[in-house]
């Protein structure tokens, strides 16, 4: 008799997949074992929100408003009296988030959310007296792709190999082997990204698989040859990484769409957005993960145009609506499957956006931002980190604009879900190469 | 010259005839097939790989043709390789940089009232074919497929996605088909006049927010928006780093790249491109700002007085190198002449060259291009012979012609470049002489390239994108996921086995395979066929005998099937999907 896996390699070299399923009912028992082999899982899912969005209108100052309103004015600030109220007995002030949060605001005054306040790509601690001395600071800061890279490879020298691979793909690497299957730990709803791209691993995005082969001879016979070809010429740097490419994925998306036909659809109701749609399939593939043998597992999703150069207004409020819906149906999903307190969402963006705004009623590109992070073992309903001055100027300006220097590293932050995630002490400044910058490497906001 | 038949394109369009149901000009200038393909078309399955009729001529041999054929049209056909094996590389470079025709249909801007602007009919059929992307991918495959000016339309699709207009914001046709008709122009014409040309367009203007780009009010409390500013240096002219002529980085004592510019050069910039407002209406006063105009450039706004009110008239410091032009603009100019001014200042800069040079080779030729290649087209960037530097047919030309893109087969382990999307579909209904209805943007997209509607200005996918695990670039491998992977092979299998099917009254597209069927009697002569015609004679030994194992498998009484598992296997093989 065949293990499991030999059937899903079947299926991969043409054995039809109702087949395999059939094969696959004789492993009840063996699931039932192994949900509790799995029953330490954890995970990690990213959301990307592209473009940049303004964190300078997302987590507002209640409190302290005036001097909000005094730069933001009256056309692209968030009036007063819209502001969802939260408290933050970290900062010892009231705050509010956008009115378009109403799920994120009613998930964190259940202590499931935390917001971690300006925190950014850095070379190391630096204050406005050292920015201004010339201090070292990350390359091409304000740049959308070199800071969506730093974000993503928590490296912040474009020029360091290190900056080829993401923290996501590296922490997956440092806890691959947690898991009892060699299938990708990384799975992606957003295409490839260097976030989950590691060392010798990458995303797996779920999808349709190979198509056209039936069991006949001819058909067989195409097929292996088909695969035969995969293995030639493999010199060729190129040709090479796209047979590799090929066959890992036809083997990886067989396993994977196997193992979802196994589970029961969720319940819980997900809006029909883009980022939605993506986590919905993210919370099917979490539903699968004791017959996918994973007990570690990154994703990575995104949600894009947050670039609000002009007309921030009206953009940012479907955005982050689109984003407080999925992120509420999302965690709710977890409820569904029991997982709530195994599974950490965090927002991750290119950077914060001018305090002072543009020609055209938007912000220009910027630094320190304001990020969520949700789940069951978050110690949420606080602040952490150092919410900035809004002054142009202030302390916290780099320069007169408002693009504020973070008071806390990506680095720190990464670190902090990756200890919770489980990556062992020795493998944190693999995955964090310049942690050893920064004073703190837990930032405290997981359990 | 002669004609040249690629894949035969019936009309009407789409989208003309949604258009024509209404009678609107436009579509019928949408009509435009020369009679010419669907004359020559029908007698294209000859194969023609190795004819030993025709004479050698020149540097052109027919494998190096189908190869420059792959790099500079969107595909050989068997007719354009044996027209150009005869008349030779470079005729057929100076015949096509003469050449004209492709254009896209300038449609109108959707009215307030949807209902009238589609009177009858299907609301989400009308709204589709008049006021989305789509007519303008349906005339893209339309004039990819069929038309002549092949050189012209492949560089200006390369240009499209170095230098972005996207539908993601720009959502209509009638503001995206004017940019891109711009790109067709000036493909081969001068970098500096085209950097003005896509400053300028409404299109470009809108997507990163030149167009009513205000001078500081008194009270200050809005800055010049930066964006435009930011992506012309960073995107459209020379980069983040500072260059060596070829295309390495310089780097200073500690090995850190040098920047081009800093956050302060942004914020002068900035100031440069505003006062422009989208150009008035004929016969309409202008106003500071005005209502969106997508047909005509934009428009630096004068008040009653004729001054430019809007502009910021603060002294700009520009790009500073060695030689830099006006690096420093003074106070109280004229917007137009800062502009100019600026677009002299970045054009000049030594960068312009190699970083635009080496993308383009990236796009036309191989993803890690030797730097002695990428120096030899900055140099023909700078001087084209003739002393006129930006050249962009001399810059063609000298990507097209070098050693390193010519001859038959290529030793280096990292050259070539994976097909993006987009040209694995051309390239492959060209090759099979494809009956199309031009119907295929739904099917890029399903490989990962959503025609026209890149999702950011760093276009569909990452010109720097390394190849994880190696220190080589594969820009395409950035969206070959690998979902991406499969949904290719599974499109040969639809071209191979069936037919992409479009709903009526619109027929789809279909290859026609009775060419290689004729020669599935000899599933050796079959293999080389397509060795030639796919992958200009660059298959290994053993993947010709794979191949040929597996078609002799086939039983002779099916030479269908024998094509049709032939082509599966080559064009499926990632020694095709990368053209090397």
């Amino acid at each position: 008799m065949k293990t499991r896996r030999e059937l899903i390699h079947d299926a991969g070299r043409g054995l039809g997949a109702a087949a395999v399923l059939r094969a696959m009912g004789r492993f009840s028992l063996l699931d039932a074992a192994a949900v509790d082999a799995a029953s330490d899982y954890r995970a990690l899912l990213c959301l990307f929100l592209y473009g940049g969005n303004d964190g300078n209108n997302t987590v507002i100052p209640y409190d302290d408003y005036a001097s909000y309103q005094k730069v933001r004015g009256t056309t692209i600030n968030i009036p007063k009296g819209s502001i969802l109220k939260i408290s933050a007995p970290s900062q010892k002030a009231a705050f509010g988030l956008h009115p378009a949060l109403a799920e994120l605001q009613s998930l964190y005054d259940k202590g499931n959310v935390a917001i971690l306040a300006n925190v950014g790509t850095l070379a190391s601690p630096t204050t406005r007296a050292r920015y201004l001395a010339g201090a070292p600071v990350p390359d091409d800061l304000f740049s959308h792709s070199s800071q969506q890279a730093e974000w993503q490879s928590a490296v912040v020298k474009t020029s360091d190999p290190a900056a080829w691979t993401g923290w996501g793909g590296r922490a997956a690497d440092a806890v691959a082997s947690l898991n009892a299957s060699s299938f990708p730990v990384s799975i992606s709803t957003a295409g490839l990204s260097l976030f989950q791209t590691g060392v010798n691993s990458g995303p797996l995005d779920p999808g349709t698989g190979l198509a056209g082969f039936t069991t006949g001879a001819t058909s067989q016979a195409r097929l292996a040859a088909f695969r035969k070809l995969l293995t030639l010429d493999t010199a060729q740097t190129l040709v090479g990484t796209e047979s590799t490419l090929m066959g890992r994925a036809i083997d990886d998306t067989n396993t994977l769409n196997a193992a979802l036909g196994q589970v029961p659809a969720l319940r819980t109701p997900f809006p029909s957005t883009g980022l939605g749609t993506q986590l919905k399939t993210i919370a099917s593939v979490i539903a699968a993960r004791s017959a996918l043998k994973m007990s570690r597992q990154v994703f990575f999703a995104t949600i894009g145009s947050f670039d609000t150069h002009t007309g921030e207004i009206a953009t940012q409020q479907t955005l982050l609506t689109q984003l407080s819906q999925a992120m509420g149906a999302f965690f709710a999903a977890t409820v569904e499957l029991g997982v709530q307190d195994s599974v950490t969402t965090f927002t991750l963006s290119d950077f914060c956006r001018t305090f002072q705004p543009g020609s055209g009623s938007g912000t220009d590109h910027a630094w320190g931002n304001h990020h969520f992070i949700v789940g069951g073992s978050v110690k949420g309903g606080d602040f952490y980190g150092t919410y900035p001055t809004l002054a142009l100027g202030g302390p916290d300006d780099a320069e007169a604009r408002g693009r504020w220097i973070p008071t806390t590293a990506v680095d720190q932050y990464g670190a902090t879900l990756a200890r919770w995630f489980g990556v062992p002490a020795a493998s944190m400044r693999t995955v964090f190469p310049n942690l050893g910058a920064f004073a703190a490497d837990d930032l405290g906001f997981m359990v | 010259m002669a004609a040249q038949p690629g894949g035969r394109v019936k009309s009407p369009d789409p989208a003309c005839r949604a258009l024509a149901a209404r009678g609107w000009r436009p579509c019928r200038r949408l009509a435009f097939i020369p009679a010419v393909f669907l004359v020559l078309a029908g007698a294209s399955h000859r194969p023609v790989g190795s004819d030993p009729s025709l004479p050698a001529v020149g540097r052109s041999d027919p494998n190096d043709v189908v190869r420059f054929l792959e790099q500079a049209t969107f595909g050989p056909t068997p007719e354009l390789a044996r027209h150009v094996q005869s008349i030779g590389i470079e005729r057929y470079l100076d015949d096509q940089f003469a050449l004209r025709g492709s254009f896209y249909p300038v449609l109108p801007q959707m009215p307030a009232d949807t209902t009238a602007g589609c009177p009858d009919g299907s609301l989400s059929t009308c709204l589709r074919d008049n006021y989305t992307m789509y007519p303008l991918q349906v005339r893209f495959f339309q004039n990819a497929l069929g038309q002549d000016d092949q050189v012209r339309q492949r560089v200006a699709f390369v240009l499209h996605e170095i230098l972005v207009v996207s539908g993601v914001k720009e959502r209509e046709p009638s503001q995206v088909a004017p940019y891109l008709n711009l790109l067709l122009e000036d493909a081969f014409g001068n970098y500096r006049q085209l950097l003005e040309h896509l400053t300028l367009n409404p299109a470009m203007g809108h997507y990163l927010d030149m167009v009513n780009n205000d001078a500081p009010t008194a009270t200050g409390s809005a800055a010049p928006n930066e964006n435009y500013a930011r992506e012309i240096l960073q995107l459209f002219s020379i980069g983040l780093d500072t260059l060596n002529q070829d295309g390495t980085p310089q780097r200073d004592a500690s090995g850190t790249p040098i920047p081009t510019y800093t956050q302060a050069t942004i914020t002068q910039f900035a100031k440069v491109f505003t006062g422009w407002t989208y150009a008035s209406y004929p016969g309409v006063a202008g106003q500071k700002h005005n209502p969106a105009n997508f047909l005509a450039p934009m428009w630096l706004y004068r008040n009653a007085a004729g001054v430019d009110s809007s502009h910021d008239k603060t002294p700009k410091s520009l790009l500073a190198y060695p030689g830099a032009v006006h690096q420093a603009l003074p106070a109280n100019r004229d917007g137009a002449v800062d502009l100019s001014d600026a677009l002299d200042n970045v054009f000049d800069h030594p960068n312009v060259g190699p970083f635009i040079g080496k993308q383009l080779i990236q796009h036309l030729v191989t993803s890690n291009p030797s730097p002695a290649y990428v120096s030899r087209v900055a140099a023909a960037f700078a001087n084209d012979g003739s002393g006129t530097r930006g050249n962009l047919r001399a810059v063609v030309r000298a990507i097209l012609l070098d050693p390193e893109a010519r001859g038959a087969s290529k030793g280096d382990a990292a050259y070539g470049r994976l097909r993006e999307p987009v040209l694995f579909v051309t390239n492959l209904c060209r090759a099979l002489d494809a009956t199309s209805d031009g119907i295929l943007g739904s099917t890029a997209t399903a490989l990962g390239q959503n025609l026209f509607n890149s999702p950011t200005v760093f276009g569909y996918y990452p010109h720097a994108y390394g190849i994880p695990g190696t220190p080589f670039q594969g820009p395409e491998f950035g969206i070959q996921t690998n979902v991406a992977a499969q949904a290719r092979a599974n499109l040969v299998n639809t071209l191979a086995f069936s037919q992409i099917r479009s709903a009526a009254p619109d027929f789809g597209t279909s290859l026609d395979l009775r060419g290689l069927q004729s020669l599935a009697a000899d599933p050796a002569r079959l293999v080389a066929e397509l060795n030639w015609l796919l992958m200009h004679g660059s298959m290994s030994d053993p993947m010709k005998a794979t191949v040929t194992d597996a078609v002799s498998a086939v039983p002779a009484t099916n030479p269908l099937l024998r094509a049709q598992t032939a082509l599966y296997l080559v064009a499926t093989s990632s020694q095709y999907q990368v053209a090397r």
